[in-house]
């Protein structure tokens, strides 16, 4: 992936990893917002702790709504986040 | 018309009310929700700025769509808020006063559920928690 990708987090997510964004270069076998979150949790520590629990996290590719076996070819960031809503 | 604000400031209830009713239609209902909980002392309500106000506009044209409405606002704030304080506005318009209720309590509950807003409560104890 040429220039990387950005991952932005928000929430407790956000708080768990000690960080608001970071850049990836993803291996060519992550294809999916499923396969990303693995690899990320992959990491272990942290991510994989705030990570671990799929069901509870949501994605959003180029600030479009994401399910898990959309692909993020081509975009220019993916932002994770626990479930929505602050009411 | 929809109106679609995400914002730190504070809102007017009353003056949302008169914009929808400004419009001309029969039913005109909005629902304010505050920041609220046991023990609570402030809550810090932060969002996707790139992805809120969009979403909330589609949230809007949904419900616009679904009961025929003919006015709706949407007023969503962020950052660190006190119990009390105003967090949501949902209004609606329409020829149907019975749609425009069902349509605010719709959009609350869509707004709850699908735009990209997180919560994290303070409370008096010391102890924090995200909803």
């Amino acid at each position: 992936m040429i220039g990387g990708l950005d991952i932005l987090y928000f929430g407790s997510l956000r708080e768990a990893l000690d960080r608001d964004s970071e850049r990836v270069e993803p291996p060519s076998h992550v294809q999916t917002v499923e396969d990303l979150i693995g690899w990320l949790a992959g990491r272990g520590g942290a991510y994989a702790q705030a990570l671990g629990d799929r069901s509870r996290v949501g994605a959003a590719v180029d600030q479009e709504p994401a399910r898990p076996s959309d692909s993020f070819f081509g975009a220019r960031e993916v932002a994770l986040f626990p479930p929505m809503g602050a009411l | 018309m929809i109106d679609v604000r995400v914002q730190g400031a504070d809102f007017d209830p009353g003056r949302q009310i008169d914009r929808l009713g400004e419009l001309g239609f029969i039913g005109v209902v909005g629902l304010t929700m505050h920041i609220g909980g046991e023990g609570l002392s402030e809550a810090l309500v932060e969002h996707y700025a790139a992805m809120s106000r969009d979403q909330l506009t589609r949230i809007g044209e949904e419900a616009a769509e679904r009961w025929e409405l003919g006015g709706v606002i949407l007023i969503h704030r962020f950052g660190r808020l006190n119990p009390g304080d105003r967090l949501l506005f949902a209004g609606a318009a329409a020829a149907d006063p019975r749609g425009a209720l069902e349509a605010c309590g719709w959009l609350v509950d869509a707004v709850r559920k699908r735009a990209p807003f997180w919560r994290k409560d303070m409370f008096a104890d010391g102890t924090s928690r995200w909803r």
